[in-house]
This record gives C-alpha cells, sequence and structure tokens, in this order.
C-alpha cells in the first residue's frame, strides 16, 4: 500500500515536470518558428494554456501533500495544542469534502466534454478536464493521510509556501 | 440570493481568521452557494478551469522558474560586487550597493521573497563581515526585497493583470519609475543613517577593478535587457518574454558561468511547479467565489456603500490604501489582492480611475505587507537569513517602511508617475 503510494506520487511529480518542460518548449517553439522560419503555428499557445491549466491542478496535490498552502495563522498559532489539533482535523474534514465535490462533478463534467473539440488541436476537450478527478482523487488520499496521522500522533505539522 | 451570499460570506470571514488554506474557504463557500441557491453544480469545476485556462498565466511559473534559476547560477554574487563597485566607496556604501542590486536583481526575478532569500543571503553576509549593524542590514534588506515584484517582471503583477484584466505588460512598464523611485528613496535614507552611525566607507574603485566587475556582470545585467526589450518592441508577449528570459537564465547558469547542472533542474522545476500549485489554487478559488459575488450582485453593493462615502477618486484611492495596508499586515499578498480585487476594481473603474494607476496602488500596498508585522514573509525570510528573531526584525524594518509609504502616497496622489511610462512606450 505505503509503496503504492509512493510510486504514484513519484509517477505524478514526473509527469508534472514532463508536462512543465513542454509547455516551456511550446512557448519557445512558436517563438522560433515565427521568427526564425517565419512560419507560426496556430495550435501552441492553446497547447501551452491546456498544459498549464494540468501543472496547476497537479501542483495543487503537491502543495496539499507537503501542506503549505497559505492561511492566515496568527489565531490558529495562539491556541493550546488541542484546540489546534481540532481546527487540523476540522480543515482536513473540509478538505475531504471538498475533494469528493471535485470528484463527482469532475467525472460529470469530463464524461460530457468526450466528444466536444479542442479549438485548434484535434483532440477532445476530455483531456483537459481529465486532470480534475486526477487530483481530486490525490486530494482525497491526503485529506485521509492527514486525519489519520492526527489521529494516530496527535497532530500534523503545516507550514506555509513562501511567494 | 443576496442575502444568502452575505450569510455565506459572514461566516466565510470568521472561518478564514481560523486559519484554514485560504483556497479552501474560498470554494467552501463557493460550493456552499451554488449547492444551495440550485445552480448547476458544473460551475464550480468550470470556473476552476476557467481560471487557469489563460496564456496571460502560462508567464506565472516561468517568471517563478526565472526567480529559482537566477538564485542557482550564481548570479547574485556578481550582481553584489558589481554594485559594490560603484557605490562601495560612499559613507555606508554596503547599504548603497545593497539597494543597487536590489534593484537591478528585481529586472530577474518577480517575488520579493525570491529576491530576500537569494541576493538577500549574499547582501546580509557581506555587510556583517563589514561591521555593520546587523538589525539595519536585515531591515534594509527586506525593505529592498520589496522592490523585486515592482520593478518588471512581477509575479503578483502577472496574477494583478489576470485577475483584474489588465495588460501585464503595461504593468510591467508602469511599475519601472515607481521601482526606482523606491530604491533611491531607500538610498536617501541609507545616506542619513549613514552619516547618522558612522557607517564605513569602502575605497574607490579603480578603473580596471570597476571594468573586471562590470564585465563579471555582464551577461546576467542583460537579462533585464531581454525581457524590457522583448517586450517593447511588440516581439513578445509577456507569456513569451518570460519564456525567452527563462531560457537565457537557464543558459547563463548552465553554459556561460556553469554555475549548476542540468541535473538540478528536475528539482527547481518541481520547486516551481508546487510553488505555482499554491498560487493557482488561489487564483481558482477565487474565481469560482468571483463569479457567486457577481451573481449576486455583491460587488454593486458593497460599490454602492463605497461610493456613498465620497465619489472622489484621490478619497477612494486613500481608503483603499488604508484598506490594503491593513490587510497586508494579516495576509499574505497575492491572496489578498484575489479576494479584494472583484470588490475594489469596480469601483475604481466606475470612478474613472486609470486601471494601470490602480493596479500599481494595489500592488504596491501588499507588497509593503510582505515587511509588516504580524504576517511578513520577506520578514520571515530575512530574519532567518539574518539569525535574528522576529520581534527584532519587526522592529528593525521601522525606519525602512518610511520610504516605501512616502512612494507610494506619491504614486496614489500622481497618477503620472505610473501612467506616462506605459502610454508613452506602449500606446493607450
Amino acid at each position: 500500500m505505503r509503496a503504492g503510494i509512493k510510486w504514484a506520487e513519484k509517477a505524478l511529480d514526473g509527469l508534472a515536470v514532463v508536462l512543465f518542460a513542454v509547455m516551456f518548449g511550446v512557448v519557445i517553439l512558436q517563438i522560433v518558428l515565427r521568427y526564425v522560419f517565419n512560419h507560426p503555428l496556430v495550435w501552441t499557445d492553446e497547447l501551452a494554456q491546456y498544459l498549464f491549466v494540468w501543472t496547476s491542478f497537479l501542483g495543487w496535490t503537491m502543495a496539499t501533500r507537503k501542506r503549505i498552502h497559505i492561511g492566515i495563522s496568527v489565531v490558529a498559532d495562539r491556541l493550546p495544542a488541542a484546540g489546534r489539533r481540532m481546527l487540523h482535523a476540522l480543515w482536513c474534514a473540509a478538505t475531504l469534502a471538498f475533494a469528493i465535490i471535485l470528484l463527482v462533478v469532475g467525472v460529470i463534467i469530463t464524461r460530457r466534454n468526450w466528444d466536444v473539440q479542442m479549438v485548434s488541436l484535434d483532440f477532445s476537450f476530455w483531456w483537459v478536464y481529465l486532470v480534475v478527478p486526477l487530483a481530486a482523487l490525490f486530494l482525497i488520499g491526503y485529506a485521509v493521510r492527514d486525519l489519520s496521522e492526527i489521529l494516530r500522533k496527535g497532530d500534523i505539522k503545516v507550514t506555509e509556501a513562501q511567494l | 440570493m443576496t442575502s444568502a451570499m452575505l450569510l455565506i460570506l459572514g461566516v466565510w470571514v470568521v472561518v478564514l481568521f481560523l486559519g484554514p488554506p485560504i483556497w479552501l474557504t474560498m470554494v467552501l463557500a463557493g460550493s456552499v452557494f451554488v449547492l444551495t441557491q440550485h445552480v448547476d453544480s458544473i460551475i464550480i469545476v468550470q470556473q476552476e478551469v476557467s481560471a487557469a485556462n489563460s496564456f496571460t498565466f502560462v508567464a506565472a511559473p516561468l517568471f517563478i522558474l526565472m526567480g529559482h534559476v537566477m538564485n542557482n547560477a550564481g548570479v547574485t554574487n556578481r550582481i553584489f560586487d558589481f554594485a559594490t563597485a560603484i557605490v562601495g566607496w560612499m559613507r555606508g556604501g554596503l547599504c548603497h550597493a545593497n539597494v543597487i542590486a536590489s534593484m537591478i536583481f528585481a529586472g530577474m526575478s518577480g517575488s520579493a521573497v525570491a529576491e530576500a532569500g537569494g541576493l538577500g543571503t549574499v547582501e546580509i553576509r557581506a555587510m556583517r563581515d563589514a561591521k555593520y549593524p546587523i538589525d539595519m542590514a536585515a531591515g534594509l534588506t527586506a525593505a529592498a526585497a520589496t522592490i523585486g515584484p515592482i520593478i518588471p517582471p512581477s509575479l503578483p503583477m502577472v496574477v494583478y493583470g489576470a485577475a483584474a484584466e489588465v495588460s501585464v505588460g503595461k504593468l510591467f512598464i508602469a511599475g519601472v519609475i515607481p521601482g526606482v523611485l523606491m530604491g533611491l528613496a531607500l538610498m536617501v535614507l541609507c545616506s542619513f543613517m549613514a552619516r547618522k552611525l558612522g557607517l564605513p566607507k569602502g575605497h574607490f574603485p579603480t578603473l580596471p577593478i570597476l571594468w573586471t566587475k562590470f564585465r563579471e556582470a555582464f551577461w546576467a545585467l542583460m537579462t533585464p535587457v531581454v525581457l524590457l526589450a522583448g517586450m517593447l518592441s511588440g516581439i513578445f508577449t509577456p507569456t513569451e518574454a518570460a519564456a525567452v528570459a527563462t531560457l537565457y537564465a537557464l543558459i547563463l547558469g548552465l553554459f556561460v558561468y556553469r554555475s549548476f547542472s542540468i541535473v538540478r533542474l528536475p528539482r527547481l522545476i518541481l520547486d516551481t511547479i508546487e510553488t505555482t500549485g499554491v498560487v493557482m489554487a488561489l487564483v481558482m478559488a477565487a474565481k469560482l467565489l468571483g463569479w457567486c459575488l457577481a451573481i449576486s450582485r455583491i460587488p454593486q453593493i458593497t460599490g454602492a456603500a463605497l461610493t456613498t462615502l465620497s465619489t472622489n477618486p484621490i478619497v477612494y484611492l486613500l481608503i483603499v490604501n488604508v484598506l490594503l495596508l491593513f490587510v497586508g499586515c494579516f495576509m499574505e499578498g497575492i491572496a489578498a489582492m484575489l479576494i479584494l480585487i472583484p470588490i475594489l476594481v469596480p469601483v475604481a473603474m466606475k470612478l474613472g480611475i486609470d486601471p494601470v494607476h490602480f493596479g500599481l496602488v494595489f500592488v504596491l500596498n501588499l507588497m509593503i505587507g510582505t515587511v509588516t508585522p504580524p504576517v511578513g514573509v520577506v520578514l520571515y525570510v530575512v530574519s532567518n537569513i539574518a539569525k535574528i528573531s522576529f520581534e527584532r526584525i519587526s522592529r528593525a524594518i521601522v525606519p525602512f517602511l518610511i520610504p516605501l509609504l512616502v512612494v507610494l502616497a506619491a504614486i496614489t496622489l500622481w497618477p503620472p508617475l505610473t501612467t506616462w511610462l506605459p502610454t508613452l512606450l506602449i500606446g493607450r
């Protein structure tokens, strides 16, 4: 089980890096084709945008994995340990609830877009929305992980990304 | 619908201060509204995806990566040495060098934290070695780091431009004059403090030394030139400029300075994606909540309330300044921006305030918020680097807030400081 999760996370990280690299490459490609070969492509901007949608959702789950999302910690930091623990459990439950909504609605919208064509690419829009249920699954996983850690170890350590 | 949304907002504000991830509070408020008001639940996902589905936003992760690459490419040392060679001979020369280097590095990084964390390490080490008071070094470094997101490129301005539908290119150019003014204002304060504290002077550089330092920093100094020239000549959109500048930074680090190897690139990209995830979770959640606000006509109601106070643009700008400075003390800048844009921007447009002018005032306020306690992310970073307590740097920053606030007042009251340059270079 644990090995399976580690493997899924590694795969997700790898996928995200590849998608990011392609997004970066596609923007560069567009510039080179336009100015060096005077032959712009129509689909590069659109592809970069969709890859960014994927990157955003995958990055969202990674930030949840590391518990580095931004929050206002002034009040929570001054609470006794028991209060903080309860708040943390509450947020995990709330994340779980939202992730389930995201999964259900994500599946519906993904299926609805099965035969919707992208504007300049010969793909179905399905591919863009597919990241929503995928990210929702990971969010559910992390919410469950955090809840069980609070039960087992007393609390979780939450930090904040520095933007 | 309106009263339901007001009720939800009331609960939301209370929950927000209990410290959950801000994106979570926003999507929950949005979801509760959508599910109780019989709106098609598809909206929840549609709004989230449509927020990220924007070519403008593609610039955000590219600028984040560029900052990471620059900090890993050994560029910071070269820039600080170059700045020291130019102004090091003045009294309190390292203070001036600190500000100059911050202004130069601001042209290569888009975030105050990247600036404080990368360049700040070099600056504080140098000032500590030269026996400058550590509190002063830390306070100045933090204050100067806020120039980072004002001089282009800028992550907060990409987010602002995309969320408030203002041209990112214009916002970038509009940041140049305020950014330079911030640097100059800080240097004026440095001169006073240097004389009062009797800070040391460095040696006057010989021409060969000046030339060597310039040559060593030359390729790094060209980064802002590549970025700005490409954007101004209309060759690149801001997003394309971000890609080109990032590629340039990579070439610099990998082949010219050979300061890091390609094996480290995937790690840098992963860090970038994580940071992007933090930003975009907020952006997407804010889009959903903003949609719910709009459909329940909250912006009209708050707008009407705000304009009953006064319809004078100057008065409105001052109210916005006070509000944003206050909010900036407690909330991270980009999050605060995304929450307040749907409320504050429509009123500004109605009062005839220039969108670029308003954008700059908005962003500068919240960047000053990164160096005001109790929540100031740049203060955390610098207190770690300088190894002084958060309380100590919270006191040390106080004098350095004055020049920043003076520049804020200037750009608030005199719009040409922000609107003249973009109009001149890009047009209306």
